[in-house]
């Protein structure tokens, strides 16, 4: 895991992930009491730094912080192009995306389904490739890999980031 | 042979023991693939499944997820999962910040899919093939032929 030293920006971007959650849902997520959550945003919107948190919450934070930071180090607006999705393939990818976000998985985590079922279906696997045949697929290809995709994010995000 | 290919080549065979015999099975290269998961700790999962692609390599999670289509013939589906193992063996991904590199030129002089090739002739290649020896040694050009 990545040292991560400015912890006020740490906070403010796991204050960020919590926003518009539940309090006890914000809390949950960033492993803290809805006291310690609260005091944080009313020290923050006051524009105090946050005191450097230690044990299970540090370890909460640095891996919500090394999430943001992975977001934003692989996101590539080219791989959310889906313009050349065929129909059946727009509407299921559009529908798996409404139901990861409408079981609570967190916006990164949706992200990075999104980016994954479109490298699926372009047969590309990094952040860099162009893509060897997405041009080529019929709309039963397309659907075929959106849906072996669409298993492997289940078994991947469903039991870790449905929400309750 | 290119020296630094024939490097990792002989690297590899002394490494993993069903390489430098030959003739791999699907299992022994699946297998191959997870045992150099573990070393960089990641899982590696292997599925056959009808798939739009012969062979793919994607992250899904923390999980690089090597596809091979169900549809193609069994000595296909070895060579599609050959050539997948050997981007993984040959080091062209960085396992370590989750990157799988893909080539934006696919084509016969894509350097790292013919080194992908390779690995194919000789992870299938028959037992004690003496042209893969020779080329080891430098003692004859290439040869892909098993």
């Amino acid at each position: 895991m990545n040292q991560v030293r400015d912890w006020t920006a740490v906070v403010d971007q796991a204050l960020e992930v919590a926003e518009g959650k539940s309090d006890r849902r914000g809390a949950e997520l960033l492993g803290v009491s809805f006291t310690t959550l609260n005091r944080w945003r009313a020290t923050r919107a006051a524009g105090e730094r946050i005191p450097e948190p230690r044990g299970d919450v540090r370890e909460t934070l640095e891996r919500l912080a090394n999430q943001f930071a992975e977001a934003a180090r692989t996101a590539e607006p080219r791989l959310r192009d889906t313009s050349y999705l065929k129909p059946r393939a727009q509407d299921e990818y559009d529908r798996l995306l409404g139901s990861y976000v409408r079981r609570g998985w967190p916006a990164e985590i949706v992200e990075r389904a999104s980016r994954e079922l479109v490298q699926a279906i372009t047969g590309a696997s990094t952040m860099r490739g162009q893509g060897a045949g997405r041009a080529d697929l019929s709309e039963e290809d397309q659907l075929l890999a959106i849906g072996g995709a669409a298993r492997d994010i289940e078994e991947e995000y469903a039991a870790r980031w449905t929400k309750r | 042979m290119d020296e630094a290919l024939r490097e990792k080549l002989k690297k590899l065979m002394a490494w993993h023991a069903p390489l430098r015999r030959g003739a791999m099975s699907f299992a022994q290269l699946r297998n191959l693939a997870r045992r150099i998961g573990e070393l960089r700790s990641v899982v590696v999962r292997v599925k056959l499944e009808p798939w739009p692609f012969s062979g793919t390599v994607a992250w899904i999670g923390e999980a690089l997820v090597i596809r091979v289509d169900s549809r193609l013939s069994p000595g296909d589906q070895l060579d599609a999962l050959a050539h997948e193992v050997g981007h993984l063996a040959l080091g062209h991904y960085n396992l370590r910040e989750r990157e799988v590199w893909y080539l934006q030129d696919n084509g016969p002089d894509d350097l790292w899919e013919q080194e992908a090739e390779v690995f194919v002739s000789l992870a299938t290649r028959s037992p004690g093939s003496a042209a893969w020896a020779a080329a080891l040694n430098d003692q004859l050009p290439l040869g892909i032929e098993r």
